[in-house]
């Protein structure tokens, strides 16, 4: 449900999942991305391609306000198919996540590549903003699963 | 293997609406195989009806089990130790499944989470197609190993029906190949023709679930 007046207070949580192969610099890891209003935590995956829908809504329902997917352009992924699945599986996972009524904004994914820590910083504060009309994740405090 | 798919998200929402506990129970057989009720699917789910019911100001607890099959006794057994506190059980498995679950744990009510739809085979990832109706009655050494029953919309067993779509395709179903061009494409092949020219018989039906509840007795089985 969208709120008539986004809170500009509202500072959103966002995962920021990408995969190792789209990152323009190899010794980036894990950690907290300073990031434009919001709290971004970047997580490093080793491939894209195992990530399946229910991490992604695990990461939501335990309060996390936006997840943004990263994996690798069409043609570049090292598995094949492997991010083109993964974006199948978030669209899925989005869809799903419309039909409760959560917005389907709160998880994205981007296939792209080359990234540096601005870029990533970027993307996450984008997904922030994306969700910013959506408010903040009614699981906030809820983590249990 | 057995197909089904989810009930509308929004629907078991509706449904678990006031729940404290809820079980959340997998089968890791046929509907894990067509991705609608096994490990996966259950993890999936979960976070999902919990998003789902706080966003209707429900805060519910989603415990999440799959067992090897829900449709035989040894195994349902299993669910006993992750029942407690449990006020509702939500089943993925198959209509078998949640009927046995239902029936060994009594005292708490069971929701089916899956629609089941068909006996049916993976043609290929992402894509189950029906291929038996358990008639009771198999006519398929008649038919040259296809289906009319299950695969034909009308169930002819003297078809086609007329209607056949360009490219061998069912009329009521686009999508579908009719099964009756297919059963001739095999009989021409195997230079068996007229074999399709004689009227079929007509089917026992006594045995399709016309009858009430089927039941098989192997009494040299029994103790
Ligand atoms: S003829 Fe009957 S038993 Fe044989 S495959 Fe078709 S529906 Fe199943
Ligand atoms: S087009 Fe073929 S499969 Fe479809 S109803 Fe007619 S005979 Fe059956």
């Amino acid at each position: 449900m969208k709120r008539d007046v986004p809170d500009a207070r509202f500072t959103p949580d966002v995962a920021l999942l990408c995969c190792k192969q789209c990152l323009a610099d190899p010794g980036v890891t894990s950690g907290l991305l300073e990031a434009k209003g919001c709290r971004a935590r970047l997580v490093v995956l080793p491939c894209s391609s195992k990530l399946e829908g229910s991490y992604l809504l695990k990461i939501l329902a335990n309060g996390t306000d936006a997840v943004q997917v990263v994996g690798c352009p069409e043609g570049a992924c090292r598995f094949g198919v492997g991010s083109r699945m993964a974006l199948k599986r978030v669209e899925r996972a989005r869809g799903l996540l419309d039909e409760i009524g959560f917005g389907a904004e709160r998880l994205a994914m981007e296939r792209t590549t080359g990234l540096g820590r601005q870029d990533l910083a970027a993307l996450a504060a984008g997904r922030a903003e994306a969700i910013r009309p959506l408010g903040a994740s009614p699981m906030k405090g809820d983590e249990k699963a | 293997m057995i197909i089904g798919e989810w009930k509308p998200v929004a629907e078991l929402v509706e449904t678990l609406r006031g729940r404290k506990k809820v079980l959340v129970a997998g089968c890791a057989t046929c509907v894990a195989e067509c991705a609608a009720g096994g490990e996966r699917e259950v993890e999936t789910l979960a976070p999902l009806l919990r998003m789902g019911l706080k966003k209707k100001g429900h805060d519910v607890e989603i415990v999440t089990h799959t067992i090897e099959r829900q449709c035989e006794w040894e195994f349902v057994e299993e669910l006993e130790k992750v029942l407690g506190g449990v006020d509702a059980v939500l089943s993925l498995a198959c209509g078998i499944g949640v009927q046995a679950v239902a029936e060994r744990f009594q005292d708490v009510p069971i929701y089916p989470g899956v629609n089941t739809t068909a006996l049916a085979i993976r043609e290929e990832p992402g894509l189950w197609t029906a291929r038996c109706a358990a008639c009771g009655d198999c006519v398929l050494g008649e038919t040259f190993g296809l289906c009319p029953i299950a695969r034909c919309a009308k169930s002819l067993l003297n078809g086609p029906c007329g209607g056949t779509h360009e490219g061998g395709k069912c009329e009521v179903n686009h999508d579908n190949d009719c099964v009756w061009c297919l059963i001739y494409e095999r009989a021409k092949a195997r230079g068996a023709v007229d074999s399709l020219i004689e009227v079929k018989r007509s089917k026992g039906w006594s045995s399709s679930s016309h009858g009430g509840q089927k039941r098989m007795l192997r009494e040299d089985l029994r103790s």
